[in-house]
Formats: C-alpha cells, structure tokens, sequence
C-alpha cells in the first residue's frame, strides 16, 4: 500500500468534540432532516429486530436478571475480581499493564509500540480507546493507525467519531460514503454497498496482512480463566489479532465477568440488543501468545486495563449500576432523544441515555453538566437494557448533582430562584399568574406571547384570561361536584332506574 | 416459571436439525454427507462453483485424508498449513478462494462452530479465504452454549473462536453484506 494512500489518516482532520457545546450539536442535529431521516430508519430497524429476538427467547427477563446480578457481584466485589482476573491473564503469558487514566493508557501503548519498532496498528473496533484518544497518539508518534470495522474506517476517513455505540456510520448515506471513498481513497464513486464493501476490503487487507500491532478492545474478560473474549461480526478483531507480531487489548475494569460459565447468559443478550441477531457471527477467545506453535497470532499479548475514573464510579452506591453497562446500544435506538439528534449531538463518545449518565461521570459535572438533560425521562431505556440498568433514575440522580454543584444553566437558576420567591409570597404569586392572561389582551386576538427559539419547532399556547389560579379554583370546585354527583346514592339509584 | 435453556432439542436428530436451522438462518450451508467420497464429491462441486485452483487446509488427520482424495480426483491443488512457513502461508491463505477444517464442535441454539486452536495453532484458513468448508462429526453437536462451556476443556480453551455463519456488516445503511473481511461462504460437510 503506498504512503499516498494511507496519508489520509496522518492528515485526517479528527473531529474535536466537547459536551460544553451539546447545545449547539443539538441545534445543528435538529435543523438536519438527512441526519434524523438516517437516524430514524436505522434505530428503527434495530428496534424491530431486537424485539423479533426477545419474542422468540420465553426466558429472556431470566436472563436479564442473571446477568444483572453477575455484573453486580463484579462490580461489588470490584478489586477481589481485577486480582484474579490478572493473575489467571499472566499465568497464561498475558502481560498485564494497570492504567489509571487515559494519559497513561496512551503512554503504556506507544512504549509498547517502540519496543517492538510498529510502523502500522490495525485497530478493531474499541471504544475505550476512543475514550482515551488512542489514535490521535498513535498518528503523533507517526504510526498509522487504521480501523478496519467498516463503519469505524468510514468515520475514519470522514475525519469524524462514531455516531453510535454499535452502528459508527449511522449517521452517512451510501452516497455519502460513496463521495467520502472517492475523496479519500481517490477511487470512481459509487453507491452500490456492495462494490463499496468490496474496496474498503481490499484495501484493509493489505493493511491486515502487513501490520505490526493490533489494537482490540475487549467485551469480557474472564476472571476465572484469565481469557479475553471478544464479539465481532466482519471477522476484523480476529484478523487485527491472528496476523500481526504484537497484540494489545484494552479493557475497562468494568468488562470482567466471573467466567467461563458465566458467559452465554451474556452472549445470549448482547448480539440480539445489539444488532437483533441471534449470535454474533464471531466469538474470539485469548489465552495468550500463539506464535510459538506455527507461527500465527501475536508473540506477545499485552492487556491494558483502564481504570479512567471506574473505580470511583464503583464506590458511589447509586450510580455504580452504570459499570453494568455492555455497551449494546439497544438504549440508543430506543431513545426518543438519541432518535431525533443522533449521537454526534452529545459531543462524546459516548451517547445516548448511557452516555448522557457516563458523560458528567467521566468529565466532571462542569463539562458534563448538559448530558443528563438529554432525555425526555420516558423510560423506554430502562426496559430495554440488557442488564436492567435503571437509566432515567440515574440520569435524574446527575441531574440533581448538577444542580448542587451549581452548574446549571444561568436561565434555569434565575427561573429556579423567581419561583421560589413567588411561592413563598402568595400576594406576589396571585399578582404573577394573574398578569401574563391581562397583559396578552394588548396583543392582536389570537396571538400568543413571542418566544423566539421556543415557537421555531413548536407553537405556544395562550394564557388564561382569568388568571391560573381562577381557573384552578374553578375548575377543581367544578371536578368536585361531579365526583359527589357520581357517589352520591340518590343519583347511583337514578341511573339505576333510567 | 421460565427456565434458561427450556428450548433445548432432546434427541440426536433434533439436535442436527436445529443446528441445520439455525446455520441457515446465519446465512450458512449444511450439506450431510455419509462417506469421505461423498464429501470430497461436494468439495470438488464448491470448488467449480467458487473458480478457484487451490485448497487450504488445516492439519487435522481427516482433513488431511479428506485433502488427499480431492486432490486425487480433481485438477486442486492442496496447501497443507504445516507445509509453509508462516510468512508464505499468510499469503497463501490470503491468496485461497477456498478452504478445509475441521470444528470441535457444533452448537445447535445458534448454528456455531467451535475452533479451538491452541493446540493446532492456526486459524488463518478459516478466515482468509472466500469459502470456508467445514468438517462437522455430527456427534459433536451440543444443544446450546450453556451446554457446551460445560463440556469444554478449559486448559484447551484458551485460544478459540466460535463462527456462525459467514462474515457479514450492515454498516451502510443498516443492509447486509456478507464477505466482510472473512469469508463471503461458510458450507459445513456434516458427517
């Protein structure tokens, strides 16, 4: 492959993205009918399919139940696990390397690619190292680093991060990236998805067959067998992993199960919420070294495991629950939130109502504090996730510490504070719910208070002329009688008698 | 009450039976074959259909018999795994339309077949060619995944990968492709 082809992703002009600005992506996502008419079919489909799974599996809440109560017995017992999962790694030649944070994550990897002189990483599909900015470090120290999900390339090339937590190229068309191929990979453009498959496949496969790292993540880890297991669909993880010298997977504490057995109550949940499949097309295993046999897959494995603030989550005895998490993305397509702006909206990684609850966890409540807005407490997440992950409790939880920590948005606070003035003068309270229907009588007739940015996407009704809190008196005296005519034994008889 | 596994298949029959369905239903092929004759005779059919000239094949010795009567009836050409050093097998596999293993197993509930290659030390012909055959002993299909982490040997597990079915992405526009980065093909020979 020519250094022509591959500059791209030296050059590429990463996207830099930030939760502070949520409220511009959102605007931005709102006004895009091509990004939510794309968002819309996909999570659709995924909806539809996982369901198909759920009706065809009868002990499906058995399952549910299961897993959450594995994941919590990890997360509980968070550091006896960690011990013994990296203990049984070693024994079977897996190098261990513990990371507190991202910084360090990044530093243990590009040691790891000097000692071995890596030119070129091939990359399956990690989110964690997303989290981390793992490719930006790489292509700083002059390697190139290359995806080879097809969803995780395309946004590669597009200069962008993944849209979804499974789907990365939700968000793009087939003619978008048939223009992206063009323009990056400088062949005829084309939207057929077949012939599109087929040049990301034929360049990704020289890639596969002349790197000197692979990069994983990893969706179990073992504890019991010391085993690294990872689902896939292209057959990509496993090629990043069978064919170059070296191999690093980088794990969350939180991706531990206990073992072995164990993990079909997991397998049987996350390719159906996941993709609606019944089985991912592939389950890798990783013991450790294969090299010494024939000469295939890595002389060395190398397992990072990224602490990044997940230690902390698991001392807080509510929010520890979001540990639980597989990443399926089955609250994404749900979301009412996620459906409408997409997941380039929350300015993260991560997205959705788990990224909107892991967002001010990760970042802090400062450059955070707009995730957990980012929901119409609906509900629907907390139904569907896998493991039974109580979202919008979470997400009203963070909400509050927000609130707290005093970094809710300025409006709000003076809204807040006008209120609690109001309610506690009564006076002032008649007088304020009073006005806004008097003062609209100056308006033509018909019209509604101007609220500019608020009636662009919806319209706003008119005040009561009577005042609120005429009406409200009116209206319950008027509910009462009703309720004392419906009970009253005289009327009960005459209906009897009609 | 519900019970995990409740649909599991009883009898040797509805074992291969469900695992035929499902293999299907993950885009797979399921030929029953009776004789090494017969299975050779099916190879030999892929292998006109897909055009290719040669055969990987892993090291196991019914592969290797299997290996030899094809080559002895037909124009293809057997790359045996052990033959090559590694840096010419790579390009060989890369270069096959086609390709032979065996599987340890079979799981029924999802149609998957079990590669454990710790102790054969490749796995590059089951995923560098267009077409991979497999070689399924029918009496080694498990009725479910539960079942079978029971029945594994933990020390040989450690290095192991399950397939179901072809590779596959539906990462343009939710459609389905298949032929991702493995193979497009994946026909199990069930004897």
């Amino acid at each position: 492959m020519s250094d022509a082809v591959t500059n791209h992703f030296v050059k590429a002009d990463i996207m830099e993205v930030s939760p502070k600005y949520i409220k511009r992506y959102v605007k931005e996502a709102l006004s895009d009918d091509l990004l939510r008419q794309a968002v819309l079919k996909a999570t659709a489909t995924a909806v539809t399919k996982r369901q198909e799974r759920v009706d065809e599996t009868p002990y499906w809440e058995l399952l549910r139940q299961r897993a959450r109560s594995y994941k919590k017995e990890i997360v509980d017992h968070l550091g006896w696990y960690l011990d013994s999962f990296a203990r049984h790694c070693e024994e079977g030649g897996i190098t261990v390397h513990w990371a507190a944070d991202g910084e360090e994550a990044r530093n243990i990897i590009l040691d790891i690619a000097r000692k071995n002189n890596v030119k070129k990483v091939v990359k399956s599909k990690s989110l964690t190292s997303e989290e981390i900015g793992l490719n930006t470090a790489l292509l700083a120290e002059g390697i190139d680093a290359i995806e080879t999900d097809l969803g995780e390339y395309i946004v590669q090339l597009q200069g962008k991060i993944p849209s979804h937590l499974t789907m990365p190229a939700l968000h793009l068309s087939r003619q978008d990236i048939g223009r992206i191929f063009e323009k990056k990979l400088g062949v005829a453009y084309t939207d057929d998805p077949n012939e599109l498959l087929g040049i990301a496949r034929a360049r990704l496969r020289q890639h596969f067959l002349s790197a000197d790292m692979g990069i994983t993540g990893v969706n179990f880890g073992l504890a019991e067998e010391g085993c690294l297991c990872l689902i896939e669909n292209e057959a990509n993880a496993h090629l990043s992993l069978s064919l170059p010298r070296v191999q690093v997977a980088l794990m969350g504490l939180e991706k531990m199960i206990p073992g072995l057995e164990a993990l079909p109550v997991f397998l049987k949940l996350l390719a159906p919420s996941a993709t609606g499949q019944r089985s991912s097309s592939y389950v890798n295993f990783i013991g450790g070294p294969t090299r010494k046999l024939l000469g295939e897959g890595p002389e060395e494995v190398h397992l990072v495991l990224l602490d990044n603030g997940r230690s902390r989550i698991a001392k807080d005895p509510v929010l520890r629950e979001t540990l639980h998490c597989m990443r399926c993305g089955a609250c994404l397509n749900i979301c009412p939130v996620y459906q409408q702006i997409g997941g380039h909206a929350y300015g993260w990684v991560y997205m959705g109502p788990i990224g909107s609850t892991l967002i001010p966890q990760y970042l802090g409540e400062d450059e955070g504090r707009y995730g957990p807005f980012l929901c119409s407490l609906c509900c629907a997440c907390r139904d569907t996730c896998p493991v039974m992950i109580d979202l919008p409790s979470h997400l009203l939880d963070l909400r509050n510490r927000v609130v707290e920590a005093g970094k809710s948005m300025l409006l709000e606070r003076l809204g807040i504070r006008g209120w609690a003035l109001l309610a506690r003068h009564p006076l002032l309270y008649r007088l304020a719910t009073w006005f806004p229907g008097k003062a609209q009588q100056l308006l033509p007739r018909g019209a509604a208070f101007p609220a500019p940015g608020y009636t662009r996407e919806r319209a706003l009704g008119r005040f009561d002329v009577r005042g609120f809190r005429k009406r409200f008196i009116r209206e319950r005296s008027v509910r009462q009688k009703n309720k004392n005519s419906q009970s009253s034994p005289s009327s009960g008889e005459r209906n009897d008698n009609e | 009450m519900r019970r995990v596994g409740e649909d599991r298949p009883a009898g040797k029959k509805e074992l291969l039976e469900r695992f035929r369905k499902e293999l299907i239903a993950a885009d797979g092929e399921f030929v029953p074959v009776k004789k090494e004759k017969d299975a050779a005779g099916e190879i030999i059919r892929i292998a006109s259909e897909t055009g290719g000239d040669t055969l990987t094949i892993s090291a196991e010795e019914e592969v290797l018999s299997l290996g030899r009567l094809v080559e002895k009836e037909s124009s293809l050409r057997l790359i045996r795994v052990t033959d090559l050093p590694a840096k010419e097998r790579k390009e060989a596999c890369a270069a096959s339309k086609l390709s032979l293993v065996r599987a340890a197993y079979g799981i029924a509930d999802i149609g998957a077949l079990v590669f454990p290659y710790e102790e054969s030390g490749t796995s590059w012909p089951h995923f560098l060619a267009g077409c991979l055959m497999v070689l399924l002993p029918a009496d080694k299909i498990l009725p479910d995944q539960f079942e079978f982490m029971k029945t594994l040997d933990k020390r040989k597990a450690r290095n192991m990968v399950l397939v179901s079915g072809p590779s596959r992405t539906a990462d343009i526009e939710k459609i389905l492709i298949l032929g991702a980065h493995g193979p497009a093909r994946v026909v199990v020979l069930a004897v």
